[in-house]
């Protein structure tokens, strides 16, 4: 009869054992354990990356100058490159095509002539 | 010492090689040879052959090599010409035929040249490779300076682009109620600058494009050439300056 008893419980006992360890594996599953990945945490971080484009297109979405505050910005649209910048390139260009002819002649030199 | 030969030997391939890029660098980058792209020592030992006891074989040598070595610069300048942004299409015809011209009389010479059996003919051939065609001191010089000329001319587009964005610009900050007394003067002074540079620049090619080889051998050409290259180097100058003045008038609107 002791014998029972003790059969009795320890068959209890691996029971509550088992029903533990798969209640907290569904746990870890629900919250994105690396250990279990799980279709539902890939589909929680998705929406995250497309709740702000201008934070991939300002700085990129790993960039660690970018800051929280500058990504929400309403004033990211002004990083739009003002045309001024590439018309003075233009004219430093103009400038450096007109010293290379000049220099291109050595009046130093003959050629032989 | 056994340990030392090894590391000798790669520390001299580490140097070589070092030295190996740095000339290629340095070749890359390098300015353009004044005597043409294959330069002047080019035809240095065809030229060491003709001071020993002269035959018509060393002459004829050296007076190909000469005409090759011009060939050579003259397909630089007429690259140089098709790829221009910056010269006027009656420029470049005119420097396209000049280029063209001299190319064929070269090559008439080098015919004569090939053909020819006496010591003394031969001598006088060569001699006219340098003094009818003139590459180096006259035809090189009048692509470089009508193409730095035509560039300055053609500035004034983006120019023309600055100033209208500007004025716009001082036009906006003036309404706003701010003092743009020194904008407007930094883009008076880029204005003046660029007018400046372009009536210096505006003669040069109707006097540079006529020259000829037997003007610049008369003394008359040489002197047109080294005033063209002065005034070009003032316009430059100018344009330099304008465009730190665009640039001080942007700052001064911030």
């Amino acid at each position: 009869m002791n014998r029972k008893n003790g059969s009795v419980a320890r068959l209890t006992a691996i029971m509550l054992v088992v029903g533990l360890v798969g209640l907290s594996s569904v746990a870890c599953a629900r919250h994105g354990s690396p250990a279990a990945p799980s279709s539902a945490a890939t589909s929680q971080a998705a929406p995250a990356a497309w709740a702000d484009p201008t934070a991939s297109t300002v700085a990129g979405p790993e960039s660690p100058s970018a800051s929280p505050a500058s990504a929400a910005s309403p004033q990211a649209p002004a990083t739009t490159p003002d045309p001024l910048d590439s018309e003075l390139q233009a004219l430093d260009q103009v400038v450096n095509d007109v010293n290379g002819s000049i220099s291109s002649i050595d009046p130093g030199s003959s050629g032989g002539e | 010492m056994k340990t030392r030969i090894p590391v000798l030997i790669s520390g001299l391939a580490i140097a070589g090689a070092l030295a190996l890029s740095s000339v290629a660098t340095a070749t890359a980058t390098g300015p353009i040879v004044p005597g043409g792209l294959a330069g002047r020592g080019v035809c240095a030992t065809q030229f060491a052959a003709i001071k020993a006891p002269v035959n018509v074989e060393a002459l004829r040598a050296f007076g190909d090599c000469e005409i090759q070595r011009r060939f050579t610069t003259l397909d630089a300048l007429a690259a140089r010409v098709s790829g221009s942004k910056v010269l006027t299409s009656s420029d470049a015809a005119a420097l396209s035929g000049e280029i063209a011209t001299t190319r064929s009389g070269l090559t008439a010479l080098k015919a004569t040249i090939d053909a020819e059996t006496s010591v003394p003919a031969l001598k006088t051939d060569v001699a006219l490779i340098a003094t009818r065609f003139r590459v180096y001191l006259l035809v090189a010089p009048q692509v470089h300076l009508v193409s730095a000329a035509d560039g300055v001319l053609a500035s004034q587009g983006s120019f023309a682009k600055v100033n209208t964005n500007l004025a716009a610009r001082i036009a906006a900050a003036k309404a706003g109620g701010r003092d743009t007394t020194a904008a407007q003067a930094d883009l008076d002074a880029m204005n003046a600058a660029l007018t400046k540079a372009v009536g210096l620049a505006t003669p040069l090619s109707a006097t540079l494009l006529p020259l000829t080889p037997a003007q610049y051998n008369a003394g008359t050409a040489g002197p047109v050439l080294t005033s063209a290259r002065t005034a070009l180097a003032q316009a430059r100058d100018l344009l330099k300056s304008a465009v730190q003045d665009a640039k001080a008038c942007r700052a001064a609107l911030k």
